[in-house]
């Protein structure tokens, strides 16, 4: 099972990130929206796997992109690693500062692959089961679950938007597959 | 004569009762199911796509490699998640009005390592006493 997806950044996409930024700096305020789409999805799927709560991953993300309008004059680099490290932190200060009590998102907007009633009943509880496992870990771990296994991302693409090494990724993936594993393989295995 | 009931005493003749001793470890390849909670490198290996499928389903990994394709089958649906429509419209509203500042670069924010803080100021502490001596002179 190979999970790494493409990701959207490319050379060419990283130049007309500048040329939109360059647009937006001389008074073009929509043009930000061409940003916004073009990354909304995945920082929107890192908050929402982070965080376990819809609301919270859009006050993030709202958060997040207003955020980076109003220094959009200091980004020196990829603006989707700019971009995602504002919303990682968000995420990381929203879990330092706030004890949870279970939360579980509602997908009544996304489409089911489950072709039964009885595999969405299934689902509906491996979907709350995995969101209390995925609560369970510790940051970083899930940081790394969720940018390994819910983004689909590729190991040296999580590094450089972490700023740690391929290695240190890796086990981190392996430990949080392990938690996983022990907390929910007698239910499901 | 008494008969010997004292429980702790043997007779020379009767045979030393044997020792129960703990059943050795059996090998890890004997196992039917891998250890509990351990994710064992080749199901990270597969997982990582650096293996085929194929190659981790043995027998022993089986029951592994059905319970990361479930895990999987959820996680699927999560990745092929969006935005919620008005999530784009609540962001652009909430932008201000004037466009963003441009940062000159005596205006931005500078990192400095202690080690090259440390160094910066010896050098300038060096040059100054460098310049007083030639002043001296």
């Amino acid at each position: 099972m190979n999970t790494t997806v493409t990701t959207p950044q490319t050379v060419d996409s990283q130049e007309a990130d500048h040329e939109v930024i360059a647009r937006v700096l001389r008074g073009d305020r929509n043009s930000f929206g061409v940003l916004i789409r073009r990354y909304s999805d995945a920082l929107y799927r890192h908050a929402l796997g982070m965080t376990g709560s819809p609301d919270v991953a859009e006050d993030i993300l709202q958060a997040s992109f207003i955020k980076a309008y109003q220094h959009l004059g200091e980004v020196h680099g990829r603006f989707d690693a700019w971009i995602f490290r504002i919303v990682a932190n968000g995420c990381k200060d929203w879990l330092k500062n706030i004890r949870r009590t279970h939360l579980s998102y509602d997908e009544d907007d996304q489409p089911s692959s489950f072709a039964t009633p009885d595999e969405d009943l299934d689902r509906t509880e491996l979907r709350s089961d995995l969101d209390r496992a995925l609560a369970s870990l510790a940051p970083s771990l899930r940081e790394a679950f969720v940018m390994k296994h819910v983004e689909g991302r590729a190991y040296e693409e999580m590094a450089v938007l972490l700023g740690t090494t391929v290695g240190a990724l890796k086990m981190r993936v392996h430990r949080a597959r392990e938690a996983l594993q022990t907390l929910l393989e007698d239910k499901y295995a | 004569m008494l008969d010997n009931t004292d429980p702790m005493e043997r007779t020379s003749s009767a045979p030393p009762p044997e020792r129960r001793t703990a059943p050795a470890a059996r090998p890890l390849a004997d196992r039917e199911v891998p250890i509990e909670g351990q994710t064992a490198a080749s199901i990270n290996a597969w997982l990582d796509g650096d293996v085929p499928e194929s190659a981790v389903r043995r027998a022993a990994t089986t029951r592994d490699v059905d319970f990361w394709l479930r895990i999987e089958k959820e996680v699927e649906v999560r990745r092929a998640m969006k935005t919620p429509v008005h999530v784009y419209q609540q962001i652009m509203e909430s932008l201000p009005e004037a466009a963003p500042r441009t940062t000159h670069w005596y205006e931005r924010e500078l990192t400095v390592k202690p080690l090259l803080a440390f160094t910066a100021a010896a050098a300038a502490v060096a040059v100054g006493i460098g310049i007083g001596i030639a002043l001296m002179k």
